[in-house]
C-alpha cells in the first residue's frame, strides 16, 4: 500500500496525455478538420477499454499512490462502462461539433478531462481525492453544458447547473470536514477503522457529516429534493453533453455512494440512514415519473426520466444500508445497482444517439410531436428508439425490466433480512412507478408509429458510425435482457471484490 | 471563559447557514457565487479547527485543495456569467426562464 | 515562532470573539447588500476575519493564503467581472431581498435549522480548549513545512488531480468567453 505504483494508474495517465495532445493538436490542425479530433478521442477511449479488458485481473484490490488509489473489480468495471459511454459520446459529438463549429479542440479536451475525473472517481480511496476528482467531473460538465454560449438556453443551463453543482460541492466539503472531525482520518480504510472504535459522544458529529455528504452526492445523482437543476440542464445543454451528463454524473455519484456505504460507514449509520434514504427514494420515484407525464420536449422528458431512474437506483442503496444492520450480507443490493447501471448507461446512450441523429435532420426543437411518423421516415431509427424506450420503461424481456426486477427484489430481501415491513411498501412503490413510467414512454412510441409524418418530411439520414453505435447499444439492451445469466454473474464477480 | 473548538464550529455553522440563505434568497448570479464561496470558507474553518482537535495537518492540507477547487469554480462560473450577459444583458437568475414545464 | 496566543489566555478569547464577530457581521452584510460591489468588499472583510480565526488556531500559513489568494486574487477577479459587466442601476434594484414574505420566513427557518444542527453536531467539542491543545502540541515552528511536506508526499494524487482541474478550468473559461474561435 505504501508505494507510488505508477503502472497501475496507466489509464488515468493515458487520459491526461490524451487531453493535452488534443489541446495541442487543435493548434496545428486547420479549422475545418478539428472536429475529426473526436475520432481520435473515440479511438483512444476504445484502446483504454480494450486495455482494461485484457489487463490481467488481480483477485485482491491493488493500491497505488500511497494507498489513495484503489483498483478493484468494481473500479475496473465502472471504468469500462465509463470508457464505452465515452466512445459513444465522442461518436455523437463529432457531427454536432462539425455543425456548430465552435472550439472543437477545447470541447474534446474537456470531454477527456471529464473522463479522467470519472476514472479517478471509480478508484479513489480517500476523502480528499474524492472531493477533488468529483469536482473535476462536475467542473468539466459545467463547461460542457454551457458550451454553446451563442444558444441562449445553453448558457442558462450552464448557470443553473453551476449554482446547484457548487452548492453540492459546499455540502460535500462541509460533510467531509465533519467526518474528518469525528474520526481524525482521511483515507477510507482508516476512517472505517476509526468509526469502528468511535467514542459514543462523537457519533452525532459523524452522522451530521455523513448526511451532509450524502446531500451533496444527492445533487449529483439527481435525487429529490436536490433535482431542481435536472430538467433545465438536460434541456438546455448540447445533446451529446446531455447524454454524457445523464450517465456520467449519475454513475459517478452512485459509485461514490456505494463506496461510502460499503468501504467507510459500514453498519454504523444503518439505523439512521435507512428511513432517510427510503423516503428519498420514494419521493424521487414519484416526482420523476409523475412530472415526466405532461412533458412536450424529449430532452426535458429524459431529464425527468433520469430523476425517476435515480429513484430506482436508490432502492438498491436502501437495500444495502438496511441489510448492513446486524452485519448481514448486502450483496444483492450492490449487484442490483451494478446490473442496473450497466443496462441504464447503454439504454440511455441509445436514446440520446437517436435524438442527436434525429435532430440533425429534423431541427433542434426536440419537441416530442416532431417524432410523429418516425416509423415511416426511418424504420431503423424508430426501431432502436422504441427498443431503448421500452427498456427504460421496464418492458420484459429487455435489460431495463430485469434491472428494475433485481432492484425491487433486493429491497424485498432487505425487508425480510432486516425485519422491516416498511421496506415492502417501498418495493410496492417501486413497482407502481414502473407502471406509471410506462405511460409516458409509450406515448413517445405511439407518436413514432401511430401518427402520420408531417407532409414535407424528409427521410432521416444516419451516418455509418452512428448506425453502428445504435446497433451495438440495441444489441446490448436485447442481449442483456434475454441472456442475463452472464451479466448477473459479472455483477456478482464485481461484488466479490468490493469489500 | 476559555475558547473551545466548538466555538469555531459554531462560527463555521453560522457562516455556512448565512451563505446557504444567500444562495436561496439572492437573485444576482454573481452574489450567489459569492455566497457559495462563503459556504466553502465555512467548511475550511471547520477543517482547520478539526485539524487542531486531531493534532495533525491533514485538515489543513484539505483546505488547500478546497481553496483551489473554489478558485477554479469561480473562474468557470464568472466565464459563464460573462458569456450569458453578452447574450441577455442580465445576471438575474429570475429572468432565466426560457425553459418551463 | 513563539506561540503568540496559546499562553495568552484572555487575549486568545478577545482575539477569537473580535475575529468571529467581524467574520459573521460582514458575512451577513454581504448577503443583504444590494450593490454587488459592496457585497464583494464585505466578503473581503469576512475573509480577513476568517484569516484572523486561522491565526488564533495557529494555522499561520493558511491565514496568509486566505488573505493573499482569496481576499486578494479571487475577490479582485469578482470585482473585475462586476466592473466589466457594467451592471445598470435597475439590475442593482432587482437584486433586493425577497419580495415574498414566505421566502424570507423559509430562509430564516433554514438558517436557524442549519445553525442548530451544526451546534448539536459539535457537542463533543465543547470542553475541548483550544489554548490547551495549542499548549500541548507546542509552538508552531514552520507551518509551511508542516503543510508542504505531506502535500507533495502523502497527498500527491489529489495534488495532481487538482492540476488537471485547474487546466480544465482555464481551457473552459477561455473557450466559453472568446468570441471568435
Amino acid at each position: 500500500m505504501n508505494a507510488m505504483n505508477l503502472p497501475l494508474m496507466l489509464p488515468e495517465i493515458a487520459l491526461v496525455v490524451l487531453g493535452i495532445v488534443v489541446l495541442l493538436a487543435d493548434l496545428v490542425l486547420p479549422k475545418e478538420k478539428r472536429h475529426l479530433l473526436g475520432w481520435w478521442v473515440a479511438a483512444a477511449f476504445s484502446a483504454i477499454v480494450v486495455y482494461l479488458f485484457v489487463r490481467p485481473a488481480a483477485g485482491e484490490p491493488e493500491y497505488a499512490a500511497f494507498g489513495l488509489y484503489r483498483l478493484d473489480g468494481f473500479a475496473i468495471f465502472m471504468k469500462k462502462v465509463f470508457g464505452l459511454a465515452g466512445v459513444l459520446v465522442a461518436v455523437m459529438s463529432v457531427d454536432w461539433v462539425k455543425r456548430h463549429g465552435r472550439a472543437a479542440g477545447e470541447f474534446f479536451t474537456i470531454v477527456v478531462f471529464a473522463m479522467t475525473g470519472m476514472f479517478l472517481v471509480a478508484s479513489v480511496n480517500d476523502l480528499m481525492s474524492m472531493f477533488v476528482s468529483l469536482e473535476l467531473v462536475t467542473l468539466s460538465f459545467f463547461i460542457l453544458a454551457a458550451f454553446r454560449v451563442a444558444d441562449r438556453i445553453s448558457g442558462e443551463a450552464g448557470i443553473k447547473y453551476i449554482i446547484v453543482g457548487a452548492l453540492a460541492a459546499a455540502f460535500m466539503l462541509f460533510g467531509t470536514a465533519f467526518i474528518y472531525g469525528a474520526t481524525g482520518q482521511i483515507r477510507f480504510d482508516a476512517v472505517r477503522g476509526a468509526i469502528e472504535r468511535l467514542a459514543e459522544p462523537a457519533y452525532p458529529t459523524l452522522l451530521f457529516g455523513a448526511v451532509t455528504l450524502l446531500v451533496g452526492l444527492g445533487f449529483k445523482v439527481a435525487s429529490v429534493p436536490f433535482h431542481v437543476w435536472v430538467p433545465d440542464v438536460y434541456q438546455g445543454a448540447p445533446t451529446p453533453v446531455t447524454a454524457f451528463l445523464s450517465v456520467g454524473s449519475k454513475a459517478a455519484g452512485f459509485v461514490l455512494i456505494v463506496r461510502m456505504l460499503t468501504l467507510v460507514f459500514g453498519e454504523a449509520l444503518s439505523n439512521e440512514l435507512t428511513p432517510l434514504l427510503a423516503l428519498t427514494a420514494a419521493l424521487t420515484l414519484f416526482y420523476g415519473n409523475l412530472a415526466a407525464i405532461p412533458q412536450t420536449n424529449i430532452k426535458r422528458l429524459m431529464g425527468y426520466s433520469s430523476i425517476g431512474h435515480a429513484g430506482y437506483l436508490l432502492l438498491g442503496v436502501v437495500a444495502i444500508v438496511a441489510m448492513q444492520r446486524g452485519g448481514h450480507s448486502y450483496g444483492s443490493g450492490v449487484s442490483a445497482i451494478i446490473f442496473y447501471l450497466f443496462a441504464y448507461v447503454f439504454t440511455n446512450m441509445a436514446v440520446f444517439l437517436g435524438i442527436v441523429a434525429f435532430s440533425a435532420t429534423a431541427g433542434r426543437k426536440h419537441a416530442i410531436d416532431d417524432y410523429a411518423g418516425l416509423g415511416k421516415r426511418s424504420p431503423f431509427l424508430a426501431l432502436t428508439l422504441t427498443v431503448a424506450l421500452l427498456s427504460l420503461a421496464g418492458v420484459p424481456p429487455l435489460a431495463g425490466f430485469f434491472g428494475k426486477f433485481y432492484l425491487i427484489s433486493s429491497v424485498v430481501e432487505a425487508s425480510a433480512v432486516a425485519g422491516n415491513g416498511w421496506l415492502l411498501v417501498l418495493a410496492a412503490i417501486g413497482a407502481v412507478n414502473v407502471v406509471v413510467s410506462m405511460y409516458y414512454y409509450l406515448c413517445v412510441v405511439k407518436r413514432i408509429y401511430m401518427r402520420e409524418p408531417p407532409e414535407n418530411a424528409s427521410p432521416i439520414l444516419l451516418g455509418a458510425p452512428v448506425r453502428v453505435a445504435l446497433m451495438a447499444c440495441m444489441a446490448l439492451v436485447v442481449i442483456i435482457g434475454i441472456f442475463q445469466g452472464p451479466f448477473v454473474k459479472m455483477a456478482t464477480a464485481v461484488l466479490a471484490t468490493i469489500r | 471563559m476559555e475558547i473551545q473548538i466548538a466555538h469555531y464550529l459554531v462560527v463555521a455553522g453560522i457562516l455556512f447557514a448565512v451563505g446557504l440563505t444567500g444562495v436561496v434568497v439572492r437573485r444576482n448570479a454573481i452574489v450567489i457565487l459569492m455566497c457559495l464561496e462563503l459556504m466553502l470558507n465555512a467548511a475550511n474553518l471547520a477543517l482547520v479547527a478539526f485539524s487542531r482537535v486531531h493534532r495533525d495537518m491533514q485538515g489543513q492540507v484539505f483546505v488547500f485543495f478546497a481553496i483551489t477547487v473554489a478558485a477554479a469554480e469561480a473562474a468557470v462560473m464568472l466565464a459563464i456569467i460573462i458569456a450569458v450577459y453578452r447574450q441577455r444583458q442580465t445576471v438575474n437568475v429570475d429572468e432565466m426562464d426560457l425553459m418551463q414545464g | 515562532m513563539e506561540p503568540i496566543l496559546a499562553a495568552a489566555g484572555a487575549g486568545h478569547a478577545v482575539a477569537f470573539y473580535a475575529m468571529a464577530a467581524l467574520a459573521v457581521a460582514s458575512a451577513v452584510l454581504m448577503m443583504t447588500q444590494r450593490n454587488p460591489v459592496a457585497c464583494v468588499l464585505w466578503l473581503v472583510v469576512c475573509f480577513v476575519g476568517l484569516a484572523g480565526l486561522f491565526v488564533t488556531l495557529e494555522a499561520y500559513f493558511l491565514a496568509v493564503i486566505q488573505v493573499l489568494v482569496y481576499a486578494g486574487a479571487i475577490m479582485v477577479l469578482f470585482l473585475f467581472v462586476i466592473m466589466l459587466l457594467n451592471l445598470r442601476p435597475e439590475d442593482l434594484k432587482a437584486v433586493a431581498l425577497p419580495r415574498i414574505p414566505l421566502v424570507g420566513v423559509v430562509a430564516a427557518l433554514l438558517l436557524l435549522a442549519a445553525v442548530v444542527t451544526v451546534i448539536s453536531a459539535s457537542r463533543p467539542y465543547f470542553g475541548m480548549s483550544v489554548a490547551g491543545i495549542l499548549a500541548e502540541v507546542g509552538p508552531t515552528k514552520d507551518s509551511v513545512r508542516d503543510i508542504g511536506l505531506p502535500l507533495f508526499r502523502d497527498w500527491l494524487l489529489p495534488f495532481e488531480a487538482t492540476s488537471i482541474l485547474l487546466l480544465a478550468a482555464i481551457v473552459g473559461a477561455v473557450a466559453l468567453t472568446k468570441r471568435k474561435v
